[in-house]
């Protein structure tokens, strides 16, 4: 069976055709920079057969990236899909777990747009365009927040009135949840620890959003998000953390405009907003020699992560692995050189050589001596979402067979 | 002796307190406020009601009439990028705090009319502003800084402590005590709670932010929120800025969380009945500690004081245990109890300046 | 910090309640306003107002500065009032008593609008100068001349020509204006028209301008809507030069929209129906206009037109001061003035039609006792009205107070 999974970032849109049950990826890709400002332009990543071509264009939105990526397979005749898949932020009430979409729940999709008003529109748009490209194929929403379920409530409650919280549906919901479920079962094999016993923090640094998960006995019981992707860390655009009064003083000032302050705290905060000149941390990471405003902001970057992972590594004692994943986490070294320093109280070490040259992935870039093990996985949300949405179809398929039979 | 009147402000009242300094007296000398070694003696307290309607100015000229201070001491809360230390009041200090009272608008006003009457009644009267802020002043700016454009807010944003004054006094209590003790975790269980990471004597995490509300819950407070919380609220409910300042600020927290009105010191009282607000609670100290223990990578002592220090031995024996999961060779913190308040560590400060 | 301005409020009850008691005792009516006016002027020197000032027309008016100079809030009543009839019944002891009795402030202008202009020159000296809670943008408490004629001419005078010359530029404005502290954002307008007749014959011309009252007379009594609001008055016809001339006045509400030319040709069409003399009469029917005087000693050239305003419920303007007085567990009713009257209005329509200005009103007063022998004010509503208005301010132009939480301890 070909599962066709996309997955949309908030400024990037992953796809790859897999093979299920032989996990066989066929095709895959990414386009990255979509409507980003930064000082590269958007470009198309397509990997197939072992090659990688790469497609520069101008890509303005997820619709555009959706249609070039259809081009690019259509052109090369590849197989038709047997389902599309989609990861999806955040559900709702009518649709509050991994799901196959009917025509009933199409219905829906609307109201699942300002649930995360950032990531959930262009997935929407996505599904859509499928449904309006190939209508006879079935679609499959995989939920972000479903592997954090396991949050204790001490951990998930805000400290507000019950009834408001009750009224809004005001918990932490936490998000990155298919790639910290995926790097951590994929690190705990690499290293021969059951899931069921192993403790980790996994580190999500992608280019766009960010986040630690405390992982204890192979289940989420934090995350540095929160209610929507906004809380924590210092993202590409969003601000993460902030004084909740400081908020208050900003929709004051727009006179009670809340779509003004939410796309300042959204797209023109973060890394961008303390930098002023772009939004990726590897554009940063290259001016900081040459600009004090780069190099306090990729100060201040690294040190909420740091932060946050003493938080976690003080919540869980005992720690397996520090993991880092996703296009920062994978591919920028430094950043894992300068969170990891300076730990020595954890026990922490790390392997400058195998840091600066882990190229095939799950690696291992911590010295022996060190008590945690640093591990870098190349994280594969697609995989990840194609397994569940897989088992979706089958646990369909069987309750079809049973209803047949009777 | 020289006597000196401490005022505190708060939003209400101004808490007042007198002291008969005695810096040059032996510390054998007894005192009748006891606690040994002190050099100062505490010989009336009170408060009186300042912004409220009925005028206390008659107090403040009764209490400066019958003590006749040579000092008077203003606990101020905020001082921004301005005031980094001790500030004795003349004509360049008023300006200042004008500038100030953008960002700490209830607790400036009041400081400022206070000097107006101090001044009015006793010109002679030397006035020092103490500033709760001014520990934080130098605090590292990856610390400090928010991932905001300043442009856009068109003022300053950054991330102080509000409890510097009893943070300093901890950490040169410790260091008479234990001269190794260099890295230390300052815990402030105050109706706002906040904690500090401290590396000789410069703290370099708080776990307030531009306002005391970020953080850990208080009593009312809300603490740490996603900002995209607020951005719901708004649009869900309309309430307006100021309405959902007075939830966040007064009717969140512990007490939103127990459903009823408590305060730190009660729930570590009855545990039992108040296991959410306390388990959540101790979770958010853990998790702070946990950053200040990154923060400095390790540390020598926690340290903790504020009003609700009777809470402070079952929250320590608890974060210990907590602390002791972490597989560390070498691991006997210190814990150190700090019982002084404001005011006496502003007294503290005079029998030193005055002794010098 | 609601908890703060409450207690404060409360205990300005006395003051505010004495302060207006005097203001009534003090007659002001339109054009001669002078003593009353003497009496705001003093008031706001005495309660500490940056600057007070009156000008040329007798305007008085009292600025608060705030630390950034904007925006600027205009609290603005009118010091005014009609003419009682003193020989009506229902009077508290007389149109001027002021007397306080069970809670109430009885006379003249007691809810039209002296208790709004106390509550608003208290409100705003409360917050800055007691609570000390700082101001961002300035408030300006403005109490103004020649309001009752309908036609506003103090507020035209002090917008365009006072604060203008001082370059200050206003972006809200409050009326105190009778709510029972309702927030209202808008009224019906009303017009003046006369009617002129001529002719030849004097017989004639009696028989018509007769027929012509009778027939206007009728078409107001049809549409009376409400039962209470007036829709059109008639005056009796007024004959000149030995009947051959008559002129009747007419007042019309005027709805939102309404167009002055077309309202005349429907009245045109309303005045002739079955008038037998009608092709022997000539008509003329126009917008009344007068030359008035100023107490200034200017004349000035006065249409009798107010145009109905409406300033959007869900402007921001509104919005925040409904979020004002619901964070301080105020009345919050959204709504619009009645107007039971014709002629009644405020100074929202040249504000908002031709200034510009987005305009609500609050205050204390109930318009239902206005221009009545029995009006009277209930001084609670004074009293949540200095806590509404001071917390509306606050909202506006105050320096917000977000994280500083405000009546416990630290």
């Amino acid at each position: 069976m070909n599962i066709f999974v996309f997955n949309c970032g908030s400024s990037s849109l992953k796809y790859k055709m897999i093979s299920m049950p032989s996990e066989k990826e066929l095709f895959g890709g990414e386009v990255q920079r979509i409507a980003s400002r930064t000082a590269k332009p958007s470009q198309i990543i397509h990997e197939a057969d072992g090659g990688k071509e790469i497609f520069v264009e101008s890509i303005k939105n997820h619709l555009e990236a959706f249609s070039e990526v259809m081009k690019i397979v259509e052109e090369r005749g590849y197989a038709k899909p047997d389902i599309f898949a989609h990861r999806l932020v955040k559900g709702s009430k009518e649709i509050g777990k991994d799901a196959l979409l009917d025509e009933a729940s199409f219905a829906f999709l609307e109201d699942l747009k300002e649930l995360a008003p950032i990531h959930n529109p262009p997935i929407i748009e996505v599904i859509k365009a499928c449904k309006e490209k190939c209508p006879e194929v079935p679609q499959a929403i995989i939920l972000d927040t479903s592997f954090h379920s396991t949050i204790p409530d001490y951990a998930y409650t805000y400290a507000l009135p019950k009834k408001l919280c009750e009224e809004l549906g005001i918990r932490k919901y936490g998000f990155h949840g298919i790639s910290h479920q995926f790097v951590s079962e994929e690190a705990a094999d690499y290293l021969n620890i059951p899931v069921e016993k192993f403790n980790a923090v996994s580190c999500h640094l992608g280019s766009g959003g960010a986040s630690l998960c405390a992982i204890k006995e192979g289940k989420s019981i934090d995350n540095s998000m929160g209610f929507s992707p906004l809380q924590g860390l210092v993202m590409s655009t969003r601000c993460g953390n902030l004084d909740p009064a400081v908020l208050l003083k900003m929709l004051a000032y727009e006179e009670g405009d809340f779509l003004k302050v939410n796309k300042i705290l959204n797209k023109k905060s973060g890394v961008l907003g303390l930098s002023g000149i772009s939004s990726d941390i590897r554009d940063i990471i290259r001016a900081k020699d040459n600009d004090a405003k780069s190099e306090i902001t990729f100060e201040i970057y690294l040190w909420r992560i740091k932060k946050y992972l003493g938080s976690y590594l003080a919540l869980l004692g005992r720690v397996d692995a520090i993991i880092f994943t996703d296009t920062i986490g994978e591919t920028v070294p430094l950043v894992r050189k300068l969170v990891c320093s300076d730990m020595d109280f954890f026990g922490i070490k790390l392997d400058e050589m195998k840091n600066r040259h882990a190229e095939s992935y799950p690696c291992d870039v911590s010295p022996p001596e060190s008590k945690i093990r640093i591990i870098v996985v190349k994280t594969n949300e697609e995989l990840s979402i194609a397994k569940r949405a897989y088992q979706l179809l089958r646990h369909e398929s069987l309750l079809a067979e049973k209803d047949y039979r009777s | 002796m020289k006597s000196l009147i401490v005022f505190i402000p708060e939003n209400f009242f101004i808490k007042y307190f007198v002291f008969n300094i005695c810096p040059n007296c032996s510390t054998d000398a007894s005192m009748p406020s006891g606690k040994g070694n002190r050099k100062y003696e505490l010989l009336s307290s009170g408060r009186v009601r300042f912004r409220s309607p009925v005028s206390s100015k008659n107090e403040i000229i009764h209490l400066i009439n019958n003590f006749k201070p040579a000092s008077a001491a203003i606990r101020v809360l905020y001082g921004g990028n301005l005031f980094k230390d001790v500030a004795v009041y003349d004509n360049s200090t008023l300006s200042k705090l004008e500038k100030l009272i953008r960002l700490s608008p209830l607790d400036i006003s009041a400081v400022i009319k206070l000097i107006e009457v101090i001044n009015g009644i006793s010109p002679a009267t030397e006035i020092k502003l103490f500033f709760e802020t001014a520990f934080f002043s130098e605090l590292p700016a990856r610390e400090q800084l928010y991932a905001l454009d300043n442009n856009l807010m068109k003022m300053e944003i950054r991330r102080f402590g509000y409890n510097g004054l009893t943070h300093k006094a901890v950490i040169e209590k410790m260091r008479d005590k234990n001269r190794r003790a260099k890295k230390i975790i300052s815990i402030c269980l105050d109706p706002v709670p906040e904690v500090a990471a401290i590396i000789n004597g410069k703290p370099v995490m708080i776990s307030s932010g531009a306002t005391p509300v970020e953080g850990i819950p208080g009593d009312t407070t809300c603490g740490e929120l996603d900002p995209g919380i607020i951005i719901l609220i708004e649009e869900k409910k309309k309430l307006g800025a100021e309405t959902i300042n007075e939830i966040i600020t007064k009717k969140s927290g512990l007490s939103a969380i127990a459903g009823k009105r408590t305060s730190i010191s009660d729930i570590f009282e009855d545990e039992e009945n108040n296991k959410k607000a306390s388990r959540i609670f101790k979770y958010k100290i853990l998790l702070s500690c946990g950053s200040a223990l990154a923060a400095m990578d390790g540390f020598d002592a926690i340290a903790f004081s504020g009003k609700y220090i009777d809470a402070a031995p079952k929250l320590a024996s608890w974060l210990i245990s907590e602390l002791k999961r972490i597989p560390v060779k070498e691991f006997s913190p210190q814990v150190f109890y700090f019982y002084e308040r404001v005011e006496e560590i502003i007294a503290d400060y005079y029998t030193v300046q005055n002794s010098n | 910090m609601y908890t703060l301005l409450k207690e404060h409020a409360e205990n300005l009850r006395q003051k505010a309640s004495a302060f207006t008691a005097e203001l009534v005792r003090t007659p002001s009516i339109s054009y001669d306003e002078k003593y009353a006016a003497r009496l705001v002027e003093e008031k706001m020197k005495e309660l500490g107002y940056d600057k007070v000032i009156t000008d040329d027309l007798g305007n008085v008016f009292g600025i608060l500065y705030g630390y950034e100079n904007g925006p600027t809030l205009l609290l603005n009543s009118h010091i005014d009032t009609v003419l009682p009839d003193e020989n009506a019944p229902g009077w508290e002891g007389s149109p001027y008593s002021g007397k306080i009795k069970d809670g109430r402030i009885y006379g003249v202008g007691s809810s039209d609008c002296k208790s709004g202009l106390a509550v608003q020159i208290y409100a705003a000296h409360m917050l800055l100068h007691r609570a000390l809670i700082p101001l961002r943008g300035n408030v300006i408490v403005a109490a103004t001349v020649s309001e009752e004629n309908g036609l506003s001419l103090g507020v035209q005078h002090l917008i365009s020509k006072t604060l203008a010359d001082m370059k200050i530029k206003v972006d809200y404005v409050i009326l105190g204006e009778p709510t029972d502290l309702g927030l209202f954002y808008g009224h019906d307008g009303w017009a003046g028209f006369t009617i002129g007749m001529d002719s030849p014959n004097p017989n004639f011309l009696k028989n018509a301008a007769n027929a012509v009252y009778q027939n206007l007379h009728n078409a107001g009594k049809a549409n009376k809507i409400n039962g209470s609001e007036d829709f059109m008055s008639v005056h009796q016809p007024e004959f000149y030069n030995d009947y051959q001339d008559a002129r009747i006045l007419l007042n019309r509400r005027l709805y939102k929209d309404e167009d002055t030319g077309v309202l005349i040709e429907n009245i045109k069409d309303i005045t002739l129906q079955n008038v037998k003399e009608k092709k022997s009469i000539n008509l003329d029917i126009k917008l009344r206009e007068e030359i008035q005087k100023l107490a200034n000693g200017d004349s000035v050239q006065v249409r009798y037109l107010s145009n109905a305003w409406e300033t959007s419920p869900f402007s921001p303007l509104m919005d925040r001061a409904r979020q004002a007085l619901s964070s301080a567990k105020c009345k919050t009713v959204p709504g619009k003035w009645r107007l039971p009257r014709i002629g009644m209005g405020t100074a929202g329509s040249i504000l908002t039609k031709r200034f510009n200005i987005p305009t609500i009103g609050y205050g204390p007063g109930d318009e239902n006792v206005v221009h009545t022998a029995g009006e009277y004010v209930e001084i609670d509503n004074m009293v949540e009205g200095i806590l509404g208005t001071a917390s509306i301010i606050h909202n506006l132009v105050g320096i917000p107070v977000f994280g500083w939480t405000s009546d416990l301890d630290f």
